[in-house]
């Protein structure tokens, strides 16, 4: 492949898929400042590969996940906390769809960046749980275990959220 | 249910619009890939080329001449300064050092320790830098036949490169003749304002590995240099205030305290350092003071006369007379040729020194005095009017001590040229650092003229 069939690649590309992974990569993070600065970090890296790629969106989400997962990306990311004695109040119903968004994103927010790359992929981008895995580069079991916790602590941190994502199972009296 | 869940997640993102995607990302990307590579390759090359050059310039054990082409010990007829490249004993052991020495050309700023040694059989010269600052002669002894510098605690194998514990508790006072035997002061005490003392001065047997005597000395300060290993290493005389104390290791209690079986008067003058026994150990040396009228340093009027008592009655041997060391710091005796003939180091004083009574222990000599310029090794024989210099120290080197075995059998050697031993790790890292950079600048004006020579429209 020559280096302009290459670009034009690319620039098509990018075109195609820009918009999908800044959503994908504002999901995994939270912030769209960072989510852009990984999108732009991830399709440098498709550029240095991409006569080599065969999948390039898969390779892509796959390094916005693991650049999202690196310590020294979620440190520089990670806005200070500052604690205090208060509980915030939470609304005792969602009115509309601003307060869902909003408890949606603080319960995000506090999953592992694993657990949101799960619940992303699979309710998202709707993947299936085999795509999940290879696109995270795990097991299948592992993408089910992950999206089992990720949605109990969903249910823990933002009862709320119930209707969205399901009560908890029941246990079952034999 | 989920579907609820999917929806939630599209109306949280699909707000957000499309990251800004530079135009030039593509081909940017791939030259910032290119220049990272290139500086991993270059690094690489620099790390492969600093071991390399770190293994074949490592210290490696010296290669002693074999006994055919193997050159004479003796004293060199020439000392140099050593450069600050020069090894130090530990990089590269010299093997018997023919002296110790020191002083403002040795030493720096950044070096307030450092001693030079120059080997016995070639002019191979090595740097030691103990923990803290020793003058040579005094508070850092060279053994008498050059093998181990005791200083700071430590006992340095120059044949090795290797420092051990000396075993002693204290401060260096003198080896036997034998080498065997240290003899050693205790760490003062201080009675403010302005009293020192020593507890004791030991005898320590290093085979034995324990003290095999020990002197108390009460409230006296003894100072290095004051005091002498009978030949047969089993006599101590330690000048103590205006007298030397005679104690032998067969009085030793049983704790190995003895007392002095005898004191000999020293009148104002002196116990002539390590050399002050007579090799018939029955006989010992002690210096005089006195002024001179004609002296080779008019302001540094002190002159030392050397006498030899029995030291069964201190009566002064008879004989002619010493000649008379004018204008001198200190004498050091190293040993004797013969009865009548003594090889000693005798302090130059410089015209800032000062010839200061002795009325204070820390101010007296033969701590090597301040304003001493130079050290020479002399010989001092019955009946000569004047000291016969054999060696004078150049100009910046103002302390020196020598093994005493070559100096008392008068083996000199011609000077050669001096070996400075392999380069320190400061040096060949430096010389890396150059290399590098030289190397950037290389790669640099390589890519500017790669840039420049191809055509304008091909340019990125």
């Amino acid at each position: 492949m020559s280096g302009d069939a290459a670009r034009a690649g690319f620039v098509e590309f990018v075109r195609a898929e820009s918009a999908g992974l800044t959503r994908f990569a504002y999901l995994l993070t939270g912030d769209r400042h960072h989510a852009e600065d990984l999108v732009q970090v991830a399709l440098a890296r498709v550029a240095v590969r991409w006569e080599r790629l065969d999948e390039p969106g898969a390779y892509v989400r796959r390094v916005l996940y693991t650049q999202a997962a690196s310590w020294w990306r979620w440190r520089r990311a990670r806005p200070p906390e500052q604690l205090d004695g208060f509980v915030p109040d939470r609304p005792a119903g969602l009115g509309d769809d601003a307060d869902l968004r909003v408890v949606l994103q603080a319960a995000l927010a506090r999953l592992t960046v694993r657990q949101r790359a799960v619940l992303v992929l699979r309710y998202y981008e709707d993947r299936t749980e085999t795509e999940t895995a290879d696109l995270l580069g795990c097991r299948v079991g592992t993408v089910k275990s992950q999206t089992r916790h990720a949605l109990g602590r969903l249910r823990t941190l933002a009862p709320e959220l119930a209707e969205l994502i399901g009560r908890a199972p029941q246990e079952v009296t034999r | 249910m989920t579907s609820r869940l999917s929806e939630a997640l599209h109306g949280l993102a699909d707000g957000v619009p499309a990251a800004t995607v530079p135009e030039e990302l593509f081909d940017r990307a791939r030259a910032r890939h290119r220049h990272r590579r290139a500086a991993t390759a270059g690094a690489l090359a620099v790390l492969v080329l600093l071991l390399g050059a770190g293994y074949a310039l490592r210290p490696a054990p010296i290669r002693w001449p074999s006994a055919a082409g193997s050159t004479a010990p003796g004293l060199p007829t020439r000392l140099v300064d050593p450069p600050l490249r020069t090894a130090t004993v530990a990089q590269s052991a010299p093997g018997a050092a023919a002296m110790l020495f020191g002083g403002p050309a040795v030493r720096d700023n950044w070096n307030e320790t450092r001693m030079g040694v120059v080997a016995a059989d070639v002019d191979r010269y090595r740097v030691l830098t103990p923990s803290e600052s020793q003058t040579a002669g005094f508070g850092a002894l060279l053994s008498p036949n050059g093998r181990y510098v005791w200083a700071g605690g430590l006992l340095y194998d120059l044949t090795s490169g290797r420092s051990a514990p000396a075993g002693t508790d204290g401060y260096p006072l003198a080896f036997a003749p034998n080498g065997k035997r240290l003899a050693y002061a205790d760490h003062d005490t201080f009675t403010s304002p302005n009293t020192y003392a020593t507890p004791y001065v030991g005898l320590y047997d290093r085979d034995r590995r324990a003290d095999v005597l020990r002197v108390r000395v009460g409230t006296a300060w003894v100072p290095p240099g004051q005091a002498a290993v009978s030949p047969d290493g089993t006599e101590l005389a330690v000048q103590v205030r205006d007298e030397v104390w005679l104690t032998r290791v067969a009085d030793a209690d049983p704790d190995g305290t003895a007392t002095p079986y005898r004191k000999l008067p020293l009148n104002g003058g002196r116990l002539p350092g390590a050399g002050s026994w007579l090799p018939d150990g029955r006989t010992m040396a002690t210096l005089t003071r006195s002024t001179c009228t004609d002296c080779p340093v008019p302001s540094y009027p002190r002159t030392w006369r050397l006498e030899t008592r029995d030291v069964a009655n201190a009566a002064v041997v008879p004989g002619p007379a010493f000649p008379d060391v004018r204008s001198a710091t200190y004498v050091h005796l190293v040993g004797w040729r013969s009865a009548d003939e003594a090889v000693a180091l005798i302090g130059v004083p410089g015209p800032t020194a000062v010839d200061r009574p002795d009325t204070h222990d820390i101010a007296t000599s033969p701590y090597q005095e301040h304003g001493t310029t130079a050290v020479q090794l002399v010989l001092l024989r019955r009946g000569a009017t004047s000291p016969e210099v054999l060696l004078r120290t150049p100009a910046g080197i103002t302390e020196m001590t020598v093994a005493a075995d070559l100096a008392i059998h008068g083996t000199i050697r011609e000077s050669g040229r001096p070996d400075f031993g392999p380069p320190p790790m400061w040096l060949i890292a430096a010389g890396a650092i150059l290399t590098a950079i030289a190397g950037a600048a290389l790669h640099s004006l390589l890519q500017y003229l790669r840039r420049n020579r191809r055509p304008r429209s091909q340019r990125p």
